[in-house]
């Protein structure tokens, strides 16, 4: 696990890279292919603070409702590990929401995916993450499905161990994103 | 917050998983939650350098003072939340060198591309 997430690092690097690259090339293209000038949409324009601000906040309280459940399988409480794992998927729920609505939100002020440069490294970067936390929502169902039919239990709790792993590398990855690509001006 | 850890024994046994015996001695769910304030404090500090006058403030000291906050909260989650403080040393130099060399890689791609200048 340990050395998939070190490659994951590779790929994330490549993307939030590609994003520094570009962050400032939002000229957009008309009909004809030529540039529109830097008139076009750019992150001042479009970008939510506050709004992602909260969606950071949810996930990084997921990352410590999936500590507890790790911490509840090797206790062996059944009970309060569903409990956890159905929090930090509801979160985890919660944030790809506010990424759908905020995906929407750009889109309606004209900000699409192949709008300008800027954009589509934007929406590669973000939806990149976005389908990472939607694996591990279905792999926290999973584990929620396999506790019930009693396949996960404190003597196998690797497999909760390494779901949670995966749970917290996502959220350490959006720390860097939310900095890199929203808070730095 | 570190000095109350309990540090895995120097001649802790390790699974086959990498896991240290020491595993008794992770933190308590209350230890959990302090770190997830201290967690949510940085970034309640992160989102407040959006604002003009916090921005104006820190002046040429506003991005380190982000990638500062952003490597803190990085490690903290690591070494806590993905254990890394507790399990063998070899789990953390597997994750690092991935961190480590996307780094490398990417600060030399930027610097070619003359994203510095």
């Amino acid at each position: 696990m340990w050395v998939f997430l070190g490659s994951e690092c590779l790929l994330f690097g490549a993307l939030i890279s590609t994003f520094l690259l570009y962050k400032g090339r939002h000229a957009g293209l008309v009909d004809d292919g030529t540039l529109t000038g830097l008139a076009a949409i750019g992150p001042d324009d479009v970008f939510d603070i506050p709004f992602t601000s909260l969606s950071s906040f949810v996930l990084l309280m997921s990352s410590l409702t999936m500590v507890l459940a790790v911490s509840a399988v090797q206790r062996g409480d059944d009970a309060r590990l569903r409990v956890w794992l159905a929090t930090t998927a509801t979160l985890g729920s919660l944030f790809i929401a506010g990424q759908v609505y905020e995906f929407t939100s750009f889109v309606r002020e004209g900000m699409g995916y192949t709008t300008s440069i800027f954009s589509s490294a934007f929406y590669t970067l973000t939806g990149f993450h976005g389908i990472h936390v939607t694996v591990g929502i279905i792999m926290l169902v999973a584990m929620i499905g396999m506790s019930v039919t009693g396949r996960v239990n404190k003597d196998n709790a690797e497999a909760i161990e390494i779901v949670g792993l995966y749970w917290h590398f996502v959220d350490v990855v959006w720390i860097f994103v939310f900095t890199i690509v929203y808070l730095i001006p | 917050m570190s000095s109350t850890a309990v540090p895995a024994p120097e001649s802790a046994v390790t699974d086959a998983d990498g896991h240290d015996e020491a595993h008794e001695d992770h933190p308590t769910d209350g230890k959990y939650i302090q770190i997830a304030i201290f967690l949510a404090v940085l970034t309640a500090l992160e989102v407040a350098t959006a604002f003009e006058s916090v921005e104006d403030l820190l002046g040429v000291a506003l991005i380190p003072s982000l990638l500062l906050m952003m490597f803190v909260k990085f490690w903290v989650v690591a070494m806590w939340f993905m254990h890394l403080r507790f399990d063998n040393k070899i789990l953390t130099q597997l994750f690092m060198f991935g961190l480590v060399l996307a780094t490398v890689v990417y600060v030399a791609a930027l610097s070619a591309f003359g994203f510095w200048f």
